[in-house]
């Protein structure tokens, strides 16, 4: 096991990074920006050390820094946690040069799972069911035409790096798409530095469902079962839970169990998720495979005991998985809402600030992440998460009047946040009935559920 | 300090970039040379002449760079497309001064109250050979080097100026923007806070 481990993001996952490494005894040091002196990780950490200016492509981003800082501070392994470098398999590359251990999939495994349509196919060759699409990155706007013309409208265009929403488009025609291709490059070039684009059969009302997979590098693994996340607005996560209300359990159990042959089979190594569309009719589709710690792995943990990354660091430390499948147990409900600091009646407009007041809800089955304290400042610089509130309950009905009591004593004052708009959803009819879909909230808008008349 | 303005035409511009090219380029490729060459090149002229302002003008453009008023002693360019850190940039015309720009953080616009030059990156430093206390500096002169990942960043004194103590010992780790060395200005009477 390593003695010393560089955390090298922020927010509430370099917290949650510096909690598993305590619990096993390993001393931390986080790398944070000029902007992010003052948060929770830093102040907790065993040291910290600055590595750039508030700017992420010269702190978060920069490799050179990033590694330069577990260099002069004696660390052995890297965690990246999630964004940033946590997939960049070229970074991977560079921490094991300088004779460091990256926390999560070795270079080459991330570097065989980099690309979306490649990963699609590989899977595909594993069992997993995919959705039709363009052959390969799309050349030119000719083949992005052709190509559309076969897998029929409405297509889907995704950038073959990244995530987020990010470079994506629906489209219903051809000329439709031939405007959005010019756009769709421009923005993935600007966020991932590709503009490789491809095309996917647009579902109409699906949902989002991943399944968490832990696999060593001696060809253990295991699943832990799924997550929903269909409650998204503009293709992010808002709410997630699990298990999935749309799958029943022999459907849960085949989907789960083809996801971790399959990745064990095609060489996949350390934790993993596996996101799926599922159809009004219950057909699972593969869309991609995230090659980290996700946002809403705490989903998982609730239900299932397992501290995930723990799991990571011991699995990047060379140590084998240790249990089967049989071992898994997963039992009852969770709920993850993700505090944001936005506004949810103008469209979900990021906020920042001082503050002022900050109270966790508790009690059974109640776990809130967060870096914030009453006094701190949230930069302006980068994502708007400011924590996750979860909730185990027995069954569903049990963990959401669980996160309606969690919610109500919840208390972020000073920035604006959408804690208001989780209590409504709540309430509202949809959820209620684990019939949301990934397009809801856009197609009605998000003041349908904070009138009344929605619910 | 006494605001000396300088105008130079592109054609008396001693090093030659900022006339060199033929003025037929379209707009775009005219923006992208004046960002990636012109502007640098000012700015690092800027630094170590003493100068209030340089102005250049070519063709239909202008482009005029000026000493921050609020810091007096400090030369503050406020782009931020240099960047330091990567590594590529260092040796370069303009290493030493995206450091400057790093260096000065949140507290860009703030008058001056550390009387410090600051670490340009995370590594190890080192100083100029036979740097001690007590020496003088010019400003723009690279005091010492920061070696992130065994590419030399530069620390480049903002002001010209006398050592007043090292505060990293040759050969420790800094984090970035760690106080390396104190700089008193020349005339004696008051410490100057240099982001280098």
């Amino acid at each position: 096991m390593f003695n010393r481990v560089l955390i090298a993001n922020r927010g509430e996952i370099a917290l949650r990074i510096l909690r598993a490494c305590r619990r096993m005894g390993v001393s931390a040091v986080v790398a944070y920006s000029e902007a992010d002196r003052d948060t929770l990780a830093v102040r907790l950490a065993d040291e910290a050390i600055c590595v750039g200016p508030a700017e992420s492509r010269r702190s978060y981003l920069n490799a050179a820094a990033i590694l330069s800082a577990a260099l002069v501070t004696g660390c052995e392994a890297i965690h990246p946690g999630y964004g940033f470098l946590s997939e960049d398999d070229a970074f991977a590359e560079m921490t094991r040069a300088h004779g460091l251990t990256f926390i999560g999939p070795p270079p080459e495994v991330l570097e065989r799972f980099a690309s979306k349509a490649g990963t699609r196919e590989l899977l595909a060759a594993h069992g997993l069911p995919t959705i039709p699409g363009s052959h390969g990155m799309l050349r030119d706007d000719g083949h992005a035409l052709d190509e559309a013309e076969r897998i029929g409208y409405p297509v889907l265009i995704k950038p073959s790096a990244g995530g987020g929403g990010r470079g994506m488009r629906m489209v219903r025609t051809a000329r439709e798409l031939q405007q959005a291709l010019t756009v769709c490059r421009s923005e993935a070039r600007a966020a991932f530095g590709d503009d490789s684009l491809y095309l996917e059969k647009w579902l109409q009302d699906n949902r989002h469902v991943e399944v968490q997979v832990i696999v060593d590098r001696y060809g253990n693994g295991v699943h832990v079962g799924d997550r929903d996340c269909s409650v998204q607005r503009r293709h992010q996560k808002i709410v997630e839970e699990g298990p999935s209300p749309a799958l029943d359990a022999a459907a849960r159990q085949a989907l789960a169990e083809s996801a971790v042959r399959a990745v064990v089979a095609a060489g996949y190594e350390n934790l993993g998720t596996l996101e799926f569309l599922v159809d009004q009719e219950g057909n699972a589709y593969f869309i991609e495979i995230n090659c980290r710690i996700q946002v809403e792995h705490p989903v998982t943990e609730m239900l299932s005991g397992i501290d995930l990354v723990v799991e990571q660091i011991r699995l990047a430390a060379g140590e084998p998985l240790g249990y089967t499948q049989a071992d898994v147990q997963l039992r009852g409900h969770a709920i993850e809402l993700r505090i944001n600091a936005e506004d949810v009646r103008h469209d979900f407009r990021p906020g920042a600030g001082l503050v002022e007041r900050y109270l966790t809800p508790g009690g059974p089955g109640v776990r809130m992440d967060s870096h914030l304290y009453a006094g701190y400042e949230v930069p302006p610089f980068y994502d708007s998460l400011l924590g996750k509130l979860v909730v185990w309950g027995e069954d569903r009905t049990a963990a959401i009047e669980r996160a309606k009591v969690a919610i109500d004593e919840l208390v972020v004052d000073g920035i604006i946040t959408n804690i208001e708009f989780h209590r409504a959803l709540m309430d509202s009819r949809p959820f209620l009935d684990g019939g949301f879909t990934t397009n809801l909230i856009d197609r009605v808008g998000s003041a349908a559920f904070l009138t009344p008349t929605a619910s | 300090m006494a605001r000396e303005v300088i105008r130079v035409e592109t054609t008396g511009v001693g090093d030659g970039r900022a006339g060199a090219t033929a003025p037929s380029a379209t707009l775009l490729a005219d923006l992208a040379r004046v960002a990636d060459e012109v502007l640098p090149a000012l700015v690092a002229r800027l630094g170590v002449s003493g100068l209030g302002e340089i102005e250049v003008r070519h063709d239909g453009w202008h482009v005029r760079v000026r000493r921050g008023a609020a810091s007096g002693t400090t030369s503050r360019p406020t782009p931020t497309g240099s960047t330091a850190s990567s590594g590529t940039a260092a040796g370069s015309g303009t290493a030493a001064h995206s450091g400057t720009a790093a260096g000065s953080g949140t507290g860009a616009h703030s008058v001056p109250h550390e009387p410090t030059v600051s670490s340009p990156g995370v590594g190890y430093v080192s100083y100029r050979s036979g740097l001690a206390v007590g020496h003088r500096v010019a400003r723009g002169d690279a005091v010492g080097w920061v070696d992130v990942l065994g590419v030399r960043q530069e620390v480049v004194a903002p002001i010209e100026g006398v050592v007043g103590e090292l505060l990293v010992a040759a050969g420790d780790p800094v984090e970035f923007g760690q106080s390396i060395l104190r700089l008193l200005a020349a005339d004696g009477a008051t410490s100057a806070r240099a982001s280098a």
